[in-house]
């Protein structure tokens, strides 16, 4: 028995915005857009913790 | 590169921290009460500065409201949008336009996060329009 990926094929990427022509046909097409801030909340507390040793 | 404005990064780390009066949690403060809106930009936002906004006919300065209201997260999922119908901009500016990023702002413009389209820039020609599906954008603090 083999491993199968845990990952979907990318036919099943799931279309985060498309563009459409007058005629209704998809021209161009792009997968979700994610926002993320954990590592940026990250990088800020660790100046504050710096901040604070230093004081 | 994606994320949150400073300003909303210090509004979370206020509320949860011993900022307030005698030691207490800062005050988190509030955005506007109306729908949340995705504005639309013409370069990448920053932590400390939106894009450039887009202009001309088919686009609303300030950007374009959400429709409905999100699933809410629970247990550290993320929240995705826009719920229930895709938010779409027609161009009829004449020229094309060039979308690379967004913004996701209270209905005063206090933006919330940001983010770059995956594949920006996106080229939306004169006459076509340009579509967030539904659930287009996740955001997410894991």
């Amino acid at each position: 028995m083999s491993d199968v990926p845990a990952q979907p094929p990318p036919d099943e990427i799931e279309i985060g915005w498309q563009v459409i022509d007058p005629d209704g046909n998809v021209v161009q097409s792009g997968p979700i857009s994610k926002a993320h801030a954990a590592a940026w909340v990250g990088e800020l507390i660790e100046a504050a913790r710096n901040e604070g040793a230093q004081e | 590169m994606a994320g949150i404005p400073q300003s909303m990064a210090s509004n979370i780390l206020n509320a949860t921290t011993p900022t307030g009066t005698s030691g207490a949690p800062g005050t988190f403060t509030a955005f506007a009460g109306s729908a949340m809106k995705v504005r639309l930009n013409s370069t990448s936002s920053t932590a400390s500065a939106q894009g450039t906004q887009l202009t001309g006919t088919g686009y609303t300065a300030g950007g374009t409201a959400v429709p409905a209201a999100s699933t809410a997260s629970s247990s550290g999922s993320n929240v995705t949008l826009p719920a229930s119908s895709a938010l779409s901009w027609t161009n009829g500016s004449g020229s094309s336009w060039s979308i690379q990023s967004f913004d996701l702002t209270d209905s005063a413009a206090a933006r919330s996060w940001f983010g770059d389209f995956n594949g920006a820039p996106v080229s939306v020609a004169n006459g076509n329009t340009f579509q967030i599906a539904v659930g287009g954008i996740s955001i997410g603090l894991s």
